[in-house]
């Protein structure tokens, strides 16, 4: 018996990783160590396991935590592409947004720190984007996307499998 | 007989490696956190590693200074529940041998990590609600404890993942 494909839970799985990594507020579920990360890997394995429960096959660690990695690398390079487009998009330059709250609350910027702002900004008036942040976050994303989304992949195979085994 | 001897030894290779690059990952994952404050104290060339770091760790944890823990007047990385996760983390992958065999892939019931879950979730959603306002002390307990419980599923997990596909390889290229 052929199993059951795995496009549908890898773009479910990217699906609920990117949206709650794009949509304000509920983005802030990342902040307690990417929790929205590890729920897209399980969710990806979820849907698998429910198309494999007509077939009779078993659900694998292997197959779960492939689907965790490459909802990981997917979501990485959606997430990032999102924050391009919407830095070239928007007329606003956060660096000078972030430059004012500081002042709002009025914290003390180190002197690197704002160095670097004022780069940062300058590469926003220049491109419309910054290059450095855009390939900064990208970096950080293609290591933490697919790391957590194994993470909740391979715990959802756990969870999933026990669900699954007949109690005697 | 030769043939499942030279199986069972390529398994426990693999289950060899496995552990220790999660227990290096969480190793070098830690000192990161905590070298993030003293690279900032160095100055120079130091700083700016140090400013990427923060920058880095910023997508896994708000980083409030008031909740952080602090080194040489500059907070840690991630905030203190956070470390103590990682911390928790790296201790509970340090001390899985004493327990299991590296080799093992079976969880504990699940119920113990829920649990751990629901008691974090507890203390967050509390404080948020403005019930009951969580302390460092309540912040860092609930972090270790989930952190120290974790290897328990997730090195069973990986070993059984890593062992599944070195088995898949092997047979590609045998066939």
């Amino acid at each position: 018996m052929n199993s059951p494909n795995r496009i549908t839970p890898i773009i479910y799985g990217t699906a609920v990783m990117t949206l709650i990594a794009v949509f304000p507020v509920l983005n802030l579920i990342n902040v307690f160590c990417c929790a929205g990360i590890i729920l897209g890997g399980y969710a990806g394995v979820y849907t698998y396991w429910k198309q494999l429960q007509n077939t009779g096959l078993a659900l694998t660690t292997k197959d779960g935590g492939m689907i965790g990695i490459l909802c990981g690398i997917l979501s990485a390079i959606f997430v990032t592409g999102f924050g391009l487009l919407l830095s070239l998009f928007s007329e606003t330059n956060p660096m000078i947004e972030i430059m004012k709250t500081f002042d709002d609350i009025g914290f003390q910027m180190p002197p690197e720190m704002s160095q670097y702002l004022d780069k940062f900004s300058n590469e926003y008036n220049e491109h419309g984007f910054s290059p450095t942040i855009t390939l900064f976050s990208f970096i950080s994303n293609i290591i933490l996307y697919p790391l957590f989304g194994s993470i909740g992949a391979i715990i959802g195979v756990s969870y999933l499998n026990k669900k699954n085994t007949p109690k005697i | 007989m030769p043939e499942f001897h030279e199986k069972s030894l390529s398994e426990t290779d693999v289950s060899k490696k496995v552990y220790f690059a999660i227990l290096s990952l969480s190793l070098i994952w830690l000192v990161l956190i905590l070298l993030v404050p003293v690279l900032m104290d160095s100055g120079g060339v130091p700083e700016k590693i140090s400013s990427f770091l923060y920058l880095f760790f910023s997508k896994v944890c708000h980083q409030q200074d008031e909740r952080s823990f602090h080194l040489l007047d500059h907070k840690l990385g991630v905030c203190s529940r956070c470390t103590l996760i990682y911390t928790g983390f790296f201790i509970g992958t340090a001390l899985y041998p004493i327990k299991y065999s590296l080799s093992n892939t079976n969880t504990p019931a699940v119920w113990i990590l829920i649990s751990a879950v629901i008691i974090l979730f507890f203390d967050v959603v509390l404080d948020s609600a403005g019930i009951s306002a969580n302390t460092f002390y309540s912040r860092s307990v609930t972090g270790f404890i989930i952190g120290f419980i974790l290897p328990l599923y997730l090195i069973p997990g990986f070993v059984k993942f890593f062992s599944e596909v070195h088995a898949f390889l092997r047979n590609k290229v045998s066939t």
